[in-house]
């Protein structure tokens, strides 16, 4: 029973991750119909220069943190200016997956070089110790995620409702000509929309990184899972991707611990074909997009 | 004047099939020229050729990127290299198998992947990369784990063993081969369906192409290529790794494709080429990776449509026979018109077009004097011929009037390039084809079950709707819509915007479901269940905004329609075997009648991307009628077109009509729908609210209410 709990609180910190960098796809899917291919370099990076400022060049944890995170959401800037606003033709063009995918694999290959091979687990402020819920011992670095996701979370969706920033984002999502007309530059809307989902690669990388051993290989997967779980959920719903996010880092817990952790991964992508026959659009998606002629 | 052309574009086609003749000789030269190590990199290029021109296919005709290719070229290898080391089975056997188990695992990505569409395939492509790396690493008993599997046996045949030389050879043939195919893919209506498919999937399914089996079998042609690709390298190179097939070498494959040229047949030969080299001149170990991503991002940037593509484009804009519409645009009625008005600008415009284009001198003057005229011929023109052409062609069948002046100007260069440039141009416009040749004034070739139906219930209905709802959220769109659509009339749906008119032309042509509601089709329940059904069932429509595949050339949009109906089998179009060449050309022939329908004398080879939008709207309605329907839905065709071309499509539509075909007609040109309609229904807030002549129902004072509002009916009916 207690280890079904340790194995349940366990998928659940890193589901909460997949679940933060999914959500990268989803915002910016929504505003432009255009997705980061890269997005797993970033978080890779965000990682890597986590371990790097803080373990290797000894600045102070919250100050690593917070550079990463806007390095990598910065960077996001730059990606969209030069890799999706040219190539961003309309819902057949495929021009920005091709573009996407080239930069992340410069991120992965310029983070190598510098970089090297090594991995390195970034000391976790919580420190070392154990949380004990009901005979079931987890990590306190591991839980951590939890509620620092949530607060995130939080954050987020206050941007989103309460701001204005917030307010031109989901009407962007909703009708990008109508947001032109209004004289908001949906350009920057969209720019916007992808410093967001690069803070979340760099904060989830950046958070990673204090538990799990990162290098500059753990980008491609990690942006595979994520996506897995943005596909699973739907895209372009951010609610469904929360959860399916937490229900797959559960999942694999649970399969590391009683089938085997070498077909972990092939589970989560036959999963998502599963999915893909039975729901094309998503297991969370109720909205159908409406065709305009 | 179009003989003239096919038969220099013939010659130019005999030259280059030399000249490949001639490229291939010298590939084939290639063991006796090159050391073994040129050679391995020649026989390494051919292999990237044949996976890359499958996934040529898939990325430039279907518009799918795939980046997991690399596990189906693992999936044959590993397959037929287990099974010949294991079991001592025979290449032949073995790749055969590789290329079968190759297909299956394609089918089974495809299949989901492909109606979830865009980025989930290409993601889940690149998952299926990923987990056949992880299987190939891990499954020690089948892949021989990290080390691979070595001591492949080389192919057999008879008492001879393969060796570099000859499997160079073989793989030679088999990259040509491939080649071929997908050329012939290219030009059959296979072909044209998955272009059309990628670039506009509504329009596609409008004229009965599924989108499925089109882009299905795209990438099960990838899949089997890479298959056998897999097979030739593992058999070749006697041993095989895990490291070969990882996410790099998925996207090495996608860069060939794009550096060469997406779409272009001979884009992978280049691209392959340049990747092969390119490291080979650059001896860099490091940040080899990160080169390929910076080249393709220059390529995405600089060479959108690739090396061949580009060089392609160069070559004909340089070399190619220009545009030979006449300048004032490729309609006959068109021209007439535009000489009427302003003749001066039009001789001015056709012959700068001309002179443009050539730098001969031309003089192409249409005298504006009436009734003057004007027949100049330059140089070594072929005047006979050019007139001969003229009176034999569509052009002047078209038309009833006197005609008033030709101007022609038929350029011969040492090259193969040549231009005719014929403008007639009739005196009486209103007149404009009343009575003319009869093989043009009847529809090409008519489908038999669609007239034979039209005539059977002449007097009756056609299209019945009985109570039609539909609601999006909580708009009511359609209230309890009755309609009737009398057999071969003309049935305008008028009504202010947002009446729901395109509405329920969408949930008749099957784009929307109806909530509620029965259809008849013929005097038959129907129901609209997906645009390709309802195009199955003699229904055809064009769409508010132009939707011309505009890749394709204008003659390829009209074929486009008839896929249908006359696509013959895919592997009889892989092989351009006689049947199906006998069908390309029957739908060719009546591409050509029906676009002679329509007036059309313009340029059939050009892409439909580069025609003014008025005559974009008129090829379209071709390649709506080019499904051969009994019912054609028209929304808004009059938007956008000039006066000129209004007369024009009013013309049309009362010839089509004559034709026994029936219309349905949304239009906002009142005088035109006046004039054009049998019947008018108009609709208000999703409400029909009167169905009568047209004369009568426009000038009912609900409908006026409708356009303008209560208070100017009050007006109205003061004065």
């Amino acid at each position: 029973m207690s280890l079904v709990l340790q194995l349940v609180i366990s998928g659940l910190s890193v589901g909460c991750l997949y679940a933060l960098i999914a959500l990268g796809y989803s915002l910016t899917y929504v505003v432009n119909g255009t997705l980061n291919m890269s997005q797993g370099q970033l978080v890779m990076l965000g990682g890597v220069l986590m371990f790097g400022f803080a373990e290797l060049a000894h600045l102070p944890f919250l100050v690593s943190f917070a550079v990463a995170a806007l390095l990598v959401g910065l960077l996001n800037l730059g990606i969209e200016r030069l890799a999706i606003r040219k190539f961003d033709k309309g819902p057949n063009s495929i021009e920005w997956v091709l573009s996407t995918i080239a930069v992340g694999i410069i991120i992965q290959d310029v983070a190598l070089y510098f970089n090297g091979p090594d991995e390195g687990v970034t000391p976790s402020p919580v420190g070392e110790g154990m949380l004990r819920i009901f005979g079931a011992g987890i990590y306190w670095k591991e839980f951590i995620f939890l509620p620092v996701v949530g607060v995130l979370l939080a954050i987020l969706i206050l941007f989103y409702k309460k701001s204005h920033w917030g307010l031109w984002l989901r009407a962007t999502a909703d009708n990008r000509t109508a947001v032109e007309i209004m004289g908001v530059s949906s350009n920057k809307i969209v720019a916007v929309a992808y410093v967001l989902s690069g803070l979340l690669a760099g904060i989830g990388g950046a958070l990673m990184s204090t538990n799990y051993a990162v290098s500059v290989d753990i980008g491609l997967p990690l942006g595979l899972k994520a996506i897995s779980v943005a596909i699973l959920a739907g895209v372009n719903n951010p609610k469904g991707i929360v959860a399916a996010g937490l229900l797959l880092g559960v999942a694999e817990a649970v399969i590391g611990q009683y089938v085997s952790t070498a077909f972990r991964e092939m589970f989560v992508y036959g999963m998502v074909i599963l999915v893909l026959y039975w729901k094309p659009t998503g297991l969370f998606n109720a909205r159908k997009t409406a065709i305009k002629v | 004047m179009n003989s003239f052309l096919q038969k220099s574009s013939g010659y130019r086609g005999l030259a280059a099939s030399v000249a490949a003749a001639a490229a291939v000789a010298l590939l084939a030269a290639g063991p006796w020229l090159v050391d073994t190590y040129y050679l391995n990199l020649m026989f390494m290029i051919g292999i990237f050729v044949i996976t890359c021109t499958g996934m040529n296919l898939l990325i430039g005709y279907c518009g799918i990127v795939s980046i997991g290719h690399a596990g189906l070229m693992a999936v044959g290898a590993y397959m037929s290299s287990f099974l010949s080391t294991k079991y001592g089975m025979s290449f032949w056997t073995v790749a055969l198998i590789g290329m079968a188990v190759s297909l299956v695992i394609g089918s089974l990505i495809a299949i989901p992947t492909i109606r979830a569409g865009g980025v989930y395939l290409s993601m889940i492509t690149i998952a299926f990369g990923v987990v056949i790396h992880e299987v190939l690493i891990r499954w020690d008993s089948f892949t021989g784990g990290p080390l691979g599997i070595s001591g492949i046996p080389k192919p057999q045949a008879c008492a001879y063993t393969f060796d570099l030389k000859s499997m160079y050879l073989l793989v030679l043939v088999i990259s040509v081969a491939a080649l071929l195919l997908v050329r012939n893919l290219r030009r059959s209506a296979w072909g044209r369906a998955m272009i059309a498919t990628k670039e506009n999937e509504i329009a596609a399914a409008s004229l009965g192409i599924r989108k499925f089996a089109a882009q299905y079998a795209g990438f099960a042609v990838s899949s089997v290529l890479a298959g056998l690709s897999g097979a030739l390298y593992a058999h070749t190179n006697s041993f095989i790794s895990p490291d070969t097939y990882h996410f790099q070498t998925s996207v090495q494959l996608v860069l060939i494709v794009i550096l060469g040229g997406a779409g272009r047949v001979l884009g992978p030969v280049v691209g392959a080429t340049i990747i092969v080299f390119l490291p080979e001149l650059l001896e860099m170990e490091k940040l080899r990776m990160a080169l390929y991503g910076a080249i393709m991002f220059a390529v995405l940037y600089f060479l959108p449509k690739g090396i061949v593509g580009t060089v392609g484009d160069f070559l004909r804009s340089k070399f190619g026979k220009s545009v030979t519409a006449a300048g004032s645009g490729p309609f006959s009625e068109t021209a007439a018109s535009a000489v009427s008005s302003e003749s001066g600008s039009f001789s001015e415009a056709a012959a700068s077009t001309v002179s443009s284009g050539f730098g001969l001198p031309v003089l192409a003057a249409a005298s504006a004097g009436a009734g003057a005229t004007t027949a100049d011929f330059t140089g070594t023109a072929l005047p006979v011929h050019a007139a001969a052409s003229a009176g034999a062609g569509a052009t002047t069948a078209a038309f009833s009037g006197t005609v008033l002046s030709v101007s022609a100007a038929a350029s011969v260069g040492s090259g193969s390039e040549h231009t005719a440039l014929i403008s007639v141009v009739a005196t009486a416009l209103p007149a404009v084809s009343a009575v003319s040749a009869p093989r043009k004034e009847s529809m090409p070739e008519r489908e038999p079950v669609a007239s034979a139906a039209s005539e059977s219930l002449d007097a009756a209905n056609l299209l019945v709707l009985e109570g039609i709802n539909k609601h999006f959220g909580g708009l009511h769109a359609l209230k309890d819509v009755s309609m009737a659509v009398a057999s071969g009339s003309i049935h305008s749906l008028v009504g202010p915007n947002g009446a729901g008119k395109t509405t329920l032309l969408n949930v008749i042509s099957g784009l929307y479901g109806a909530d509620q509601g029965t259809f008849e089709l013929h005097g038959k329940p129907f129901i609209p269940r997906s645009l390709s059904s309802v195009s199955v069932r003699g229904i055809a429509r064009t769409f508010q905004h132009s939707r011309l595949f505009k890749e394709l050339s204008v003659l390829e949009n009209v074929m486009t329609g008839m896929t249908r109906r006359h696509r013959c089998g895919f592997a009889q179009s892989l092989l351009r075997m006689p049947k199906q060449r006998r069908a390309e050309r029957v739908m060719e022939e009546r591409a050509r009648d029906l676009l002679d329908f329509i007036g059309y004398v313009g340029d059939r080879h050009m892409p439909a991307s580069q025609l003014p939008y008025g005559h974009q709207r008129m090829v379209e309605i071709a390649r709506a009628l080019a499904t051969a329907p009994s019912l054609l839905l028209l929304d808004e065709p009059a938007a956008g077109m000039t006066a000129a071309e209004i007369g024009q499509l009013e013309q049309l539509l009362r010839k089509l009509a004559q034709n026994g075909l029936t219309i349905v007609l949304i239009e906002h040109h009142m005088d035109f729908v006046q004039r054009v309609s049998d019947t008018v229904t108009v609709l208000d807030f999703g409400r029909v609210i009167g169905t009568g002549r047209p004369e009568q129902m426009l000038n009912d004072p609900r409908v006026i209410q409708a356009y303008l509002g209560a208070e100017e009916v009050a007006a109205s009916a003061e004065r």
